[in-house]
């Protein structure tokens, strides 16, 4: 295997190494470059990814609280009235605490000193997907953030445990109170479809028999937790009855007989299914191709996908074994594999503020951007996590991607993103009476501005510092090539195109001093080059 | 069929003046041109329109359409079931909710088709999940990723050179357009498409997209996308700006969006399907008002449309539904609202669909085990109409051998 790995190469070129660091790192910090120009490229990889095992792991967010405590448990004597405060101050509550959730991650991809480690929970959110819309609880979102962060280069028979064990997995895949009466199927068939083997590498049988052995999940406080002493009714919805998100086997639930899955036989239960899953022959191809496509690297023949899957299985189910195997194949740097990732929305905002050392809140305002670019994190579209690719350029997209320089350079909430009409407030119908609805419609034109009539980047939701000086601490190159070679090269993963270059000098010659810079970024934010890494 | 040629020549003035500012108009933008002036839709095989709106939370249809007849009704929501007196009836059995008035007029004008009783077999009461079965048309025990249009659109308009086949006014793309050809535009506001900084900015964007040189695919397939977005401004700020409708719209923001559609509609965009959305109808509590607000959005935003594009002759060119993720339980909650359903109903309007009352009555007294309803007809089968009867599609294609188009609805 030696032969084909990069580290065979005493030195690689710069190119490669911002090729590198572009699709991991979000960024290319010169820093960086400069530093991994002096190893060579496997030293480099084993370095990023032993800073990514080693960092010290983020504070969790201030409102998480353990043990977690249901705040709207319905007993038999809880009156409606009481039951619908509680209710709504849950709801708000958890809806504020998603918003700062979606902040603190984002902080953790701009500010975090291992950037890879941030990239690749990303993966695994989309790998291992599940969505607040249907979890609700955003401290069990958290929870599984946490875990994927942990584990995000660590082993996958560790990650996949906690997978399955997973307060949100638990929920979003109704593997919660799976009764070995009937147990639930949709969750057995999501750990072998999606999160290891891929379609078509089990039986429905396989299904059926894994559903038996993970029956009796429940949700749960945690051990030695005391419990309120109030009886809840049963048949009411689980989300009003839980007292924890912890995951507890109910042995009363659990289907404890034998089963037959893979064609081994035994008394199995969650252990058995986890281990028998990862060590299934297709496990590794299919994790490698995930990582092949998420790293958007070229590779027709399968041959990496091969090399990657044999570290997997000699290493133990390690996936740094697998990344590093990828990130020191020749094919990661083959002409085919240049260029040839499209950035998830949330890499190229994060890599667009740690590129040009932004500062941005991760506002609702700019939630709602990445959502209408199509990835609002906690909330992938379904069970499949996001498509990635092509499939994240429409017109649509692509158009907001070009307003980014709104939200950088100028502040301001994106152009198109304004609704097109105003709240209504107050549940009070329009009257009927042609005079009276005259006379209301008046009334509200002539209301606070809101909807249609809201100035565009009044909003404290857009609120960015950039600092031009900052970019260039010995000051902005003097002549505009210079300028506009120094700018491309940090924030392109690629050889900028001739008619790039050339319109890019046209605008540097047109604007003097620190506008020059913003102009120049702004055309370049603004390109398709922008897109790829 | 009117066909408007003023805004094809409107649109050839356009891409002339593009040629006028002194670029290379790319080869892209001038077959464009050049296919728009044959036919809206260049690539398919008629200019017929599909609106989707959809109710989103779970519409009560219950209280939508009422069943005034029906003692049972009155005794599952002793709180919440409308007045006898009150219901805009349209038949012996049931009627339209009081604020509903616009569109009461509409159905006596024989414009508005009613199908009662639709939903799907084993049902998912997550507002997540079965919006998913909704978008997709998937069954409940499968999981989906692809959209039911999305997946018209990559089986039957391989032809279509139209960047925004599908147009949704709306912050995120609905699941219903999701291809493996993405062709959608998602948009909050028309503004999405115009950039600051006027002209010149304008031409270096025109700068940086011009096949000046040999690019890898992945970029060649950004820049390509880059001149649909040029492309797509032009005709889209074109049309909101120059288009004048005739109807009155609330203000608010599903009126405002189906005002612009109809616009967007009338200026001949190259656009197939769109996709509006009103939003609010979870009402597990105090559901009375707010819920009567919203069908008299609904009512008047849907009445204002359907007379708009009369007026402008493309109401026989267009077909809208409503659609919704469930119904409402039959019986009301202790909290003066009603909670997570399943069957429910649609309406239907312009094109070929055929007005009055389709599918049977809700069966309020033989319910499942938690109080919801039994439907009647697959909405999948409502879909394979659509495909097959306004589309001119074969929806097998699209939904499977197993579904059949519900037949003398469109």
């Amino acid at each position: 295997m030696a032969t084909i790995e990069k580290s065979t190469q005493q030195t690689w070129t710069t190119q490669e190494v911002q090729h590198l660091l572009g699709r991991i790192e979000l960024a290319i910090a010169p820093s960086r470059v400069q530093r991994f120009t002096q190893m060579t490229c496997l030293e480099t990889v084993d370095a990023i990814l032993r800073e990514a095992a080693e960092a010290p792991l983020p504070q969790p967010p201030s409102w998480v609280q353990e043990p977690w405590v249901n705040t709207e448990r319905r007993y038999a004597d809880t009156t409606p009235e009481e039951f619908r405060g509680k209710h709504g101050a849950t709801n708000r509550r958890y809806r504020e605490e998603t918003a700062d959730l979606r902040r603190w991650w984002f902080a953790q991809m701009v500010d975090s000193p291992v950037p890879l480690r941030e990239v690749m929970t990303l993966f695994w959110h989309g790998h291992f997907a599940s969505s607040i819309g249907k979890v609700l609880i955003s401290q069990a979102m958290y929870h599984q953030n946490a875990k994927q962060r942990q584990l995000a280069v660590g082993n996958f028979r560790d990650l996949l445990r906690e997978m399955v064990l997973d307060g949100a997995m638990m929920i979003y895949l109704d593997l919660e109170d799976s009764d070995r009466k009937s147990p639930n199927e949709n969750f057995a068939r999501e750990l072998f479809e999606l999160f290891a083997l891929g379609v078509d590498n089990y039986d429905q049988a396989d299904i059926r028999e894994a559903a038996r052995a993970l029956s009796g999940l429940i949700l749960d406080a945690p051990e030695d937790h005391p419990l309120p002493n109030r009886p809840t009714d049963p048949t009411d919805n689980r989300r009003f009855t839980r007292d924890g998100i912890t995951p507890r086997l109910d042995p009363a639930l659990h289907d404890a007989g034998s089963k037959t899955i893979f064609g081994t036989q035994g008394r199995f239960g969650v252990e058995e299914v986890i281990e028998l899953t990862v060590s299934q022959p297709t496990c590794g191809p299919f994790l490698a191709g995930k990582l092949i496509d998420y790293f958007g690297v070229d590779d027709p023949q399968g041959a990496v996908q091969a090399r990657m899957a044999d570290a997997f299985q000699v290493s133990g189910f390690e996936i740094s074994a697998m990344l590093r195997v990828l990130w020191s194949a020749p094919e990661f740097y083959s002409p085919e594999s240049r260029g040839k990732l499209i950035k998830s929305p949330l890499a190229l905002l994060a890599g667009a503020c740690r590129q040009l050392e932004a500062k941005l809140e991760f506002t609702p305002g700019i939630n709602r951007y990445t959502t209408a670019m199509g990835q609002e994190l906690f909330n992938p579209p379904n069970v499949k996590g996001w498509p990635g690719g092509k499939t994240w350029i429409g017109s649509g997209t692509l158009a907001l991607r070009y307003h980014l320089a709104d939200v950088l350079l100028d502040s301001q909430e994106p152009s198109g993103m304004s609704p097109l009409g105003r709240d209504r407030g107050r549940p009070v119908p329009v009257p009927k009476d042609p005079q009276q609805r005259r006379q209301m419609l008046q009334r509200m034109a002539g209301g606070p501005p809101d909807g249609a009539q809201r100035e565009r980047g009044a909003s404290k939701e857009f609120q960015v510092q950039l600092s031009v000086p900052r970019l260039f601490p010995e000051g902005i190159p003097e002549e505009p090539e210079e300028l506009i070679d120094t700018l491309l090269q940090r924030m392109l993963s690629i050889a900028p195109r001739a008619s790039l270059r050339a319109a890019a000098l046209e605008v540097a010659t047109r604007h003097p001093g620190q506008q020059r810079v913003t102009e120049v970024v702004r055309l370049i934010l603004a390109t398709p080059d922008y897109q790829i890494a | 069929m009117t066909i408007s040629s003023l805004n094809r020549r409107q649109f050839m003035r356009h891409s002339t003046a593009l040629t006028a500012w002194g670029l290379t108009v790319p080869a892209f933008l001038k077959q464009t041109s050049e296919s728009l002036a044959a036919s809206p839709i260049p690539g398919l095989p008629d200019d017929r329109v599909l609106v989707l709106v959809q109710l989103a939370g779970g519409n009560d249809g219950l209280n939508t359409l009422v069943p005034y007849a029906d003692d049972a009704y009155y005794r599952s929501r002793p709180n919440l079931a409308i007045e006898r007196d009150s219901v805009l009836r349209i038949d012996d059995h049931c009627g339209l909710h009081p604020e509903m008035y616009a569109l009461k007029d509409l159905y006596d004008e024989g414009q508005l088709s009613i199908v009662q009783n639709v939903g799907y077999p084993n049902p998912n009461l997550s507002h997540f999940r079965s919006t998913e079965i909704w978008e997709t048309g998937s069954p409940a025990e499968k999981n989906w990723s692809e959209g039911w249009i999305g997946r018209y659109f990559d089986h039957a308009c391989g032809g279509a050179q139209s960047p925004m086949l599908g147009l949704q006014l709306g912050d995120r793309t609905a699941q219903t357009f999701v291809a493996q050809r993405p062709r959608c535009v998602t948009l909050s506001n028309p503004e999405l498409f115009e950039f600051s900084g006027g002209e010149r900015r304008l031409r270096d964007l025109h700068a940086v997209h011009q096949a000046a040189e040999e690019t890898p695919p992945t970029l060649d397939f950004l820049r390509r996308t880059g001149n649909d977005v040029l492309t797509v401004s032009r005709q889209i700020a074109d049309a909101v700006r120059d288009q004048k409708t005739t109807a009155e719209y609330l203000p608010f923001h599903f009126s405002q969006a189906l005002q612009t559609v109809a616009k967007l509609i009338a200026a001949e965009l190259p656009t197939r399907v769109y996709y509006v959305s009103l939003g609010g109808f979870d009402h597990h509590a105090n559901q009375e008002n707010s819920h009567a607000v919203l069908l008299q959005e609904l009512s008047e935003a849907l009445t204002a449309f359907v007379h708009d594009l009369q007026e402008m002759g493309h109401l026989d060119r267009t077909l809208v539904m409503t659609f919704s993720e469930f119904g409402r339980r039959v019986a009301e909650n202790r909290s003066g609202g009603t909670d997570h359903g399943t069957a429910n109903m649609m309406f239907m309007a312009g094109g070929t669909s055929r007005p009055g009352l389709h599918g049977s009555q809700p069966d309020l007294t033989n319910l499942t085990p938690d109080g919801n309803l039994n439907h009647q007809i697959d909405f999948r089968s409502i879909y394979a109409a659509v495909l097959r009867d306004w589309l001119s599609t074969d929806s097998a294609q699209v939904l499977g051998n197993d579904v059949l188009p519900w037949p003398d609805l469109i």
